[in-house]
Parts: structure tokens; sequence; C-alpha cells
């Protein structure tokens, strides 16, 4: 089917002076009208859904590459400013940061279509292995994206992955050095990681282009896994347009509205709260996992006792998927037709999972608590480190053991002669004589194709497809609870779910707390104080669609002194802030906060509703939560005990605000005293981490108290 | 020599001229090139190691009155965390007690680790050897350090006792400037 007769005549004079000279519209006219086995299966939708994620994200990198600044210092705060002050720039990032997960979606159903078909066996070798050679450079890329934000677990993640590096024995060290460009992950690493992270999609791009050459050359694979007799091609080929642009149009929509509903309704779900806390090279989080969708690989780096065996067993994991097509010595392709090896494929997916899902657990953690087990080696049995074993070892066994044996011990079913025989029965069909018998009609329903003019679509195939999309989300949700803290009470907030708003009333009492009490301590820098008169912030007023002259906002800046330099002596000075002017902070520099404060600097609030798993609960949480430590736990001074804390210890209260603002709040814990103040002030801290997402909150339209309650909270 | 010439002469034909000399040629010619690309790609290889202003940021003192017995101060040095603790005389205890012990995976005696003189002292640096994090401090089964990524244990000499781990916590070069005062790096 590569060689196809081109059908494509030119018909205006420009075309035809075109199509001698350069004849790229016969090219695209071919590529259309390819033919392609008729019987593909909606598992066959991912490519087209992968040139779209690759699209996406190439066209939304660049414009966030117009925004973002990559250096140490800035580049956490200028992501916030996309999210905050670009003009849909939450949109912009919230679709590049998903779109990360979604293309691995995609793509690990594209790749588990192709070894469950036998897409990879001759003639169609190169084209799996440039497959290979994009995953792996999708991985680079996604790893190097995540490092950008300059978060906490971009820090950690680049800290831990490219030390992977530092392992190899002997030129590990230089290279290391020479790959971060100095002795520790700083400013260096930042600046080529963007450079990296901007070039390699180009590389994508250009291995697509080889990956379809190939596939185009080679023939499209099918379900039945035959290749198609020439005799036949009338018959069981079809132009790849209409037929299967609008197959594919019809899975990319369903898959558009999975993507939407992340960037919509969980735009942080697949992510870690941790990166929303500045990056800081003195402090590891206290549970670093990577994204999702490297969790099966970090499961088997952490299963090998040995630093280096780790290293060389997870790139191993990548690299047996090259030399697949050599593993595999059966003829057959399509797995339809090898029950006994499907059953493996399938318990090859379940370890997959599995993979996965130890990979986001800590390895000491036992799989069913309570439960005892001996210790075997360095381990309890009874722990996801030697689950992780296990699971690895199934994993390599399946590609270097199974796959050989079984192809060779195997009796696969009868084979189809054609891709029609299988879904159309009968002696009155015109080709049974060429049918051979075959043992498993009962399965047949479920295996309906799509035929061309009787369109049956396996709605099997479709739930199976959406279960294995959801057991890939879902294991993207590993445990991210903080280790050992209470889970957050819930705050019953107006905002929570998919049609919440923000309750403009609370968000002003929150401001209030906040500048009365909170603001002593706790800065937050990314935020203004136009940000108040915002569309659904706390003062906002549709008389002021530029928040910069709304006059509330104006008066509550002008409460607060900001340092500046006088224009005319130069001298520092101290004038009323403006509503362009940042939140004062309580401290000059993090260096006086810290030494104000027992060692730690409060945390900065602008993200904390983001930077804390739970978010808005959480805070609630806390700040109800101070209450008598338990019986024998050391306290040292100026802690206080408060169960949702991880660490169960807070240095929160120091003591000496004994301020209570008007309208009650917290009294000197422990323990808090009403529930209520807690929740107004965790409310404000979601708002500010989120501003602008798209919640349809409209509170000044829908909520008639905010006129009369837009006045200055302190007045 | 001279026969490999003449079969090298039947194989390229009549008009292949001088066939020792078009190799000759060929050779010099391809290892020039390989030469050239070399030259090429070196100063764009050698741009990405650490540059002059990131290699200035050599040595740190520090004021040792700053931690407190039982306690450790962390300090930044190349961009890395720096413990320096001051152990209680228990903590010494259990690591010199333990100097011999047969888990020690790089076995190092505590006395190897520290300067004479200062032993309650201890200057590591503060980056797990497995793949870089930054140990707890106090947690884990020997009293020393815990390793939350992927469960690395340490003791209060800094020695990989049990986990991933290879090697045992980096002591840095430093010397004592004064009885308080050291300088690292
Ligand atoms: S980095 Fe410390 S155990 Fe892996």
């Amino acid at each position: 089917m590569s060689d196809h007769e081109s059908t494509y005549v030119p018909k205006t004079g420009v075309e035809k002076w075109l199509d001698s000279r350069l004849p790229i519209i016969r090219f695209g006219a071919d590529y259309m009208s390819l033919p392609t086995p008729k019987n593909l299966n909606y598992w066959w939708t991912f490519g087209g859904i992968l040139a779209l994620c690759l699209m996406t994200q190439i066209v939304t990198g660049i414009v966030l590459a117009m925004h973002y600044t990559p250096n140490v210092d800035l580049a956490f705060a200028s992501v916030e400013r996309i999210m905050r002050d670009v003009n849909g720039g939450w949109l912009i990032r919230y679709v590049h940061a998903n779109g990360a997960s979604m293309f691995f979606i995609a793509v690990y159903l594209h790749m588990l279509r192709g070894l469950y078909y036998g897409s990879y066996k001759a003639p169609r070798e190169m084209i799996w292995i440039i497959g290979c050679v994009i995953f792996f450079l999708m991985i680079a890329t996604a790893f190097l994206g995540y490092v950008l934000p300059w978060g906490q677990m971009s820090f950690w993640g680049a800290e831990v992955i490219t030390n992977l590096i530092g392992a190899i024995p002997g030129i590990g060290e230089p290279i290391l050095i020479w790959l971060r460009g100095g002795p520790a992950i700083d400013n260096a690493t930042l600046n080529r990681f963007f450079s990296l992270h901007y070039l390699l999609p180009f590389a994508i791009l250009g291995c697509v282009v080889l990956h379809l050459w190939a596939l185009h050359h080679a023939g499209q694979n099918n379900p039945v896994g035959i290749l198609i007799p020439k005799d036949r091609a009338k018959k069981d080929l079809v132009p790849f347009h209409p037929y299967f642009t609008v197959k594919d149009g019809f899975a990319i929509i369903l898959f558009l509205i999975l993507f939407a509903l992340f960037v919509f309704f969980m735009p942080n779900a697949l992510g870690h709260a941790d990166n929303y806390i500045p990056a800081n090279p003195l402090q590891t989080p206290a549970h670093i996992v990577p994204e999702w969708y490297m969790l099966p690989f970090y499961a088997i780096l952490r299963a090998i006792p040995d630093k280096f065996g780790g290293v060389v067993a997870m790139f191993s994991a990548i690299g047996v998927l090259f030399v697949l097509p050599w593993l595999d010595t059966s003829k057959v392709r399509s797995m339809r037709y090898r029950p006994t090896m499907r059953t493996f494929f399938l318990i090859f997916l379940a370890v997959g999972l599995g993979l996965g899902w130890c990979g986001g657990q800590l390895p000491d953690a036992p799989v069913w608590p309570g439960m005892p087990s001996p210790v075997i080696f360095d381990g309890a049995l009874n722990s996801y480190l030697w689950l992780t074993r296990l699971l690895t070892l199934y994993y390599f066994v399946f590609f270097l053991v199974i796959m050989p044996l079984v192809g060779l011990k195997e009796t696969p079913l009868p084979i189809p002669a054609t891709i029609s025989e299988p879904v159309l029965p009968g002696p009155d069909a015109p080709w049974a004589p060429l049918r051979r018998p075959c043992r498993r009609r009962p399965r047949r329903r479920a295996e309906r194709v799509m035929m061309i003019g009787k369109l049956t679509v396996s709605t099997t195939k479709i739930i199976a497809a959406a279960a294995v999309a959801l057991g890939l989300a879902v294991s993207a949700a590993p445990a991210l609870a903080a280790g050992g803290a209470a889970h957050p009470r819930s705050g019953g907030f107006s905002f929570e779910g998919p049609f919440g708003v923000y309750d403009q009333g609370q968000l002003q009492r929150g401001y209030k707390v906040y500048h009365e009490v909170c603001a002593a301590c706790h800065s937050m820098n990314l935020m203004h104080y136009r940000n108040l008169g915002d569309a659904h912030g706390p003062f906002w007023n549709p008389k002021y669609p530029n928040p910069n002259d709304n006059p509330v906002v104006k008066a509550l800046a002008a409460e607060n002194q900001v340092p500046d330099i006088d224009s005319e002596t130069g001298e520092a000075i101290m004038r009323d802030a403006t509503p362009a002017d940042k939140f004062r902070q309580p401290y000059p520099n993090a260096t006086a906060a810290a030494a104000g404060n027992g060692g730690a600097a409060p945390p900065d609030l602008s993200v904390m509703a983001k930077a804390r798993h739970d978010g808005a609960n959480y805070i609630y949480s806390l700040l109800s939560g101070y209450r008598a430590a338990p019986a024998g736990l050391q306290i040292r001074e100026g802690q206080h005990y408060n169960p949702y804390m991880a660490g169960d210890l807070t240095p929160f209260w120091t003591g000496d605000h004994d301020h209570v603002p008007e309208g009650g709040f917290i009294a000197m814990p422990p323990p808090c005293r009403t529930a209520r103040s807690p929740m107004t002030t965790a409310r404000p801290r979601r708002w500010t981490s989120t501003p602008r997402t798209s919640r349809p909150s409209s509170p000044g339209r829908r909520n008639p108290r905010w006129s009369s309650a837009s006045r200055p909270a302190s007045a | 020599m001279t026969e490999s010439v003449v079969h090298s002469e039947g194989s390229h034909g009549p008009e292949s001229g001088d066939p020792n000399r078009r190799d000759f040629i060929h050779i010099a010619a391809g290892a020039a090139a390989v030469g050239a690309g070399v030259m090429v790609a070196w100063p764009l290889i050698n741009q990405m190691n650490p540059a002059a202003d990131t290699l200035a940021l050599a040595s740190i003192e520090f004021d040792l009155t700053k931690v407190q017995e039982g306690q450790q101060v962390v300090i930044k040095w190349q961009g890395k965390p720096v413990f320096v603790r001051y152990r209680t005389p228990a903590e010494l205890q259990r690591v010199i007690a333990d100097d011999h012990a047969p888990d020690l995976k790089q076995p190092q005696t505590d006395a190897e680790r520290t300067k004479p003189g200062h032993e309650p002292y201890l200057v590591v640096i503060g980056s797990c050897t497995h793949l870089g994090c930054v140990p707890t401090f106090g947690a884990g089964d020997y009293g020393g350090w815990f390793c939350p990524c992927h469960g690395s244990h340490y003791d209060a000499s800094g020695r990989i006792r049990k986990g991933p781990a290879p090697l045992n916590l980096v002591v840095p070069d430093y010397e004592y400037l004064s009885d308080t005062r050291v300088k690292i790096g």
C-alpha cells in the first residue's frame, strides 16, 4: 500500500504550474488518499491524537516562552505572572501542563496497541524503533519542562534525575558537572534546560516525520495482523480520507473532552502541590515523586538496591523496547490469535499499572498495613519495595523470557486469510471457500470492527479504552497526602466543585484577616493591591474594569507603606502604596524573615492553597487544628501541636501576636477558638492561588451583597 | 606493503591512477574533516562546563558557636547544603562504638571523618550520596540522618548504614582557622 498510484489531477493553472515544480499538493493529496485497512479499530486513532498533542504542546509552548524567564530568581514568579497577568495565560499554561499528561496517556495507549497487535514485527521494525526514540525524547522533554517552573519538585526532580548520570562509574561525575554547568543544580542548569526544552520538541517532530514515512512505506498494521494480499487491496483497503479522518476526528473529540475536564475542572490534579513551593536547595520535600507518567520507571529504579544497577535497570526498561522486534519469535502479529500470549500481555498491563502505583509510594511502607511479614534481605516482604521488585521482575521476564519462549512453544489460533473474514461469516460470503475453520465464534460479536457502509462500533472496546485511560489517570494520583499528618477536614466552601463560586463577602473578611494578622509575618509576594479589584476578587466592582481605578482598592493600598527610592535625591524612602504595588512584605528579605521566626521563614501565602494537598481544606484544618499535644510528645519552645501539620509540630504561632481583629479570629493557640474565622482566611488564600480559573464564579453579579459590602474592610 | 599496493591497484581498475596516493588523500581528507569536526564541537561542548563565576564561589567561613550541642546548622556552599553538627557525648559514643560495625558499606572510623581535637563537630555535605536529596536531621534507624527520597539511613557520623546510597556523606575539604571558626572549601 506504500507505492499506491497517485490519483491527484491538478485542475487549475496554478496547481499545474506548482505540480511540475514542487508537487506539494500532490504529496498532501496522496497522503490523504492512502489506502488503509478498513478494519482499523479505535485503538488506531491514537496516532492522530498524538499528532494533535504534539502540535498543542509546541504551539502553547512557544507562546509560553514569550512570557517565561529562565532565571532562578525570576522563573517561579514569571510562571505565576503568566497565571495572573498574562491575558489567558492561565489557560495556555494549564493546557501545556496537562497537555503533557494527555500526551503520555495517548502515547502509552498507542504503544500498548502496537504491542498487542504486533505492529513492531516485520516489515514494521523501523516504525517501532523510531517510535521508541520518540518516546524517549518525550520523556526527556517532559522532564526538562517540569524543571522550568522552578518549584520544589522541579528542583529536586532535576537533582535526582541528573544524579542518575552521576552514577556511571568513573566518567559519571565529570559528565554530571558538565550537564549541570556547576557543582549543583543552579541558574546555569535552568538556562540550558530551557534551551533544550525548546529544542527537543522539534527533534520529536523530525522523528514523527520519519515515523510516518516508515509507516507509509511498510503500510499500516491492522487488528487481524495479516499483510493484505495484493489481489484483495480493492476489497480490504479504503482511502484514508474520508474514512479515517472522520474516525480519528471522532476520537479526537472524545479525547479533547477528557483533556478539557482536566484543564478546566482539575488543572492541578496530575501535578504535585509541592511544585507551588519555590525551589529550595536546602530542603527536600518529604516525599518526592516524579510525574505520573514516569512512575513505573521510577519504581524500577528504586527496586534495585545498588545505585548504578538501579540506573541501568531503569534505562534497560526503556531500552528493551528497542529490541522488541527481535525478542518476539512468533510470526503471528495480532494477539487475537495468540491466547497464551494475550494472557501474559494482560498480566503485563496490570504489572505496568502496579509499577506506576508503587512508584508513588514510600518504598518502606507496607502494602497491607498491619500484616506482619518476614524481612528478606533488606526489607520486609510486605512492603512496596518487595512488591516493586516482583513487578520489575515480571516486566523484564515478559520481554526477555516469555516473548521468545511463548512464540516458539504456543499454537496460535487459525488466522483468517483476509481481514474481512472474521466479520463476514456465512456460506454466502463471496470468499467463503477461503475460510479456514475458526473455533472462536463467540468472540465475534465483541470483535466487530467498523465496516464501511455498515458502521458497527464495538462498545466493549470503547469501554475498555475508557477504563484503561481512567486507570492511567488514577495511577496518576499517587499518595499525595503529607506523610503522617491527619487528613484535612472539609471546610464546606462555596467555591468547591465544578460550579462553585467565591463569596465576595468572605473574600473581603479574608483580606481583612490577612491584612491585620497574617501579614505581620507572612508575605504574599505574588499579589498586587490591584488584584483585590480583579474580576470576582474581593473588591471587584464592574464600574472599574481596570482595578487600578477602583477607589476602594486605592484606599486599601494607601493604608500600607512600601519602600521606594526618591526620584530626586536617590534616597531610600517609604511611601504610600498604590494599586500597582505588590503587597507589603513583613520582612526586608528571607534571611530577616527566618531570623525573626526561630530560623524558619514563614512561607509566602500567595499560592498556599495550591502548594498544599487539598489546599483550602488544609489551611482551614490547620488554622483550627491547634490543640494540646498528646501525652509523651516532646514540644520545644515556640512550637505548638497541630495534627494537620506534617510532623505534627508547627512553629506557627510564636506568641507575640495578641491582636484579635474585630469579627473574631484566632486567639492564642492552642487551641484555635472559632471555626468560622479560619474558614474566612482559607477562602482568600484559595482565591489568591487561583484568581482566574474558568470558574463560573461571578459573585459580583450573583450576590447582591457585594455592592454594599465593597468598602474597605477595616473601615 | 608492496603487495597490498598491487592488490588495491587491481581492485581500482585501470583509470583510477595511483591508488596509493588516492587512498592517502581520502584518509587524509577524512582525518582532517574529523579533526575539524572535533575542533568545532569542542567549544560547543565545553561551554556547558562550569563558568568562571560559578567556580569563583569556592570557600566560606563559619562560626561554630552558632551550633548548639545536639543540633545542626545547614549552610549553603557551592549551591549545596553543608551540615555542621555538634554531636552530644552519647551520639559520639555510639558512632565510635560502630566504627567497625559489619554493616558499614564504606568502612571509615569516626576519627577519619573529623579533625583531631574537634571530634564533636562533624562537617558533611548534606546531599545524599544516592541521588542527592537532603537527608532529614535526627531521623532514621541510626540516629543520624534519614533520606526521605528512597530511604537511606545514615548514622551520626554520616556513614551510610542502610538503603540504596552507596557512600558515606561526603566530608568536604575544611580547616579550623581558630577553635571556633572553620573555613569550608
Ligand atoms: S536520594 Fe537519598 S535515598 Fe535516594
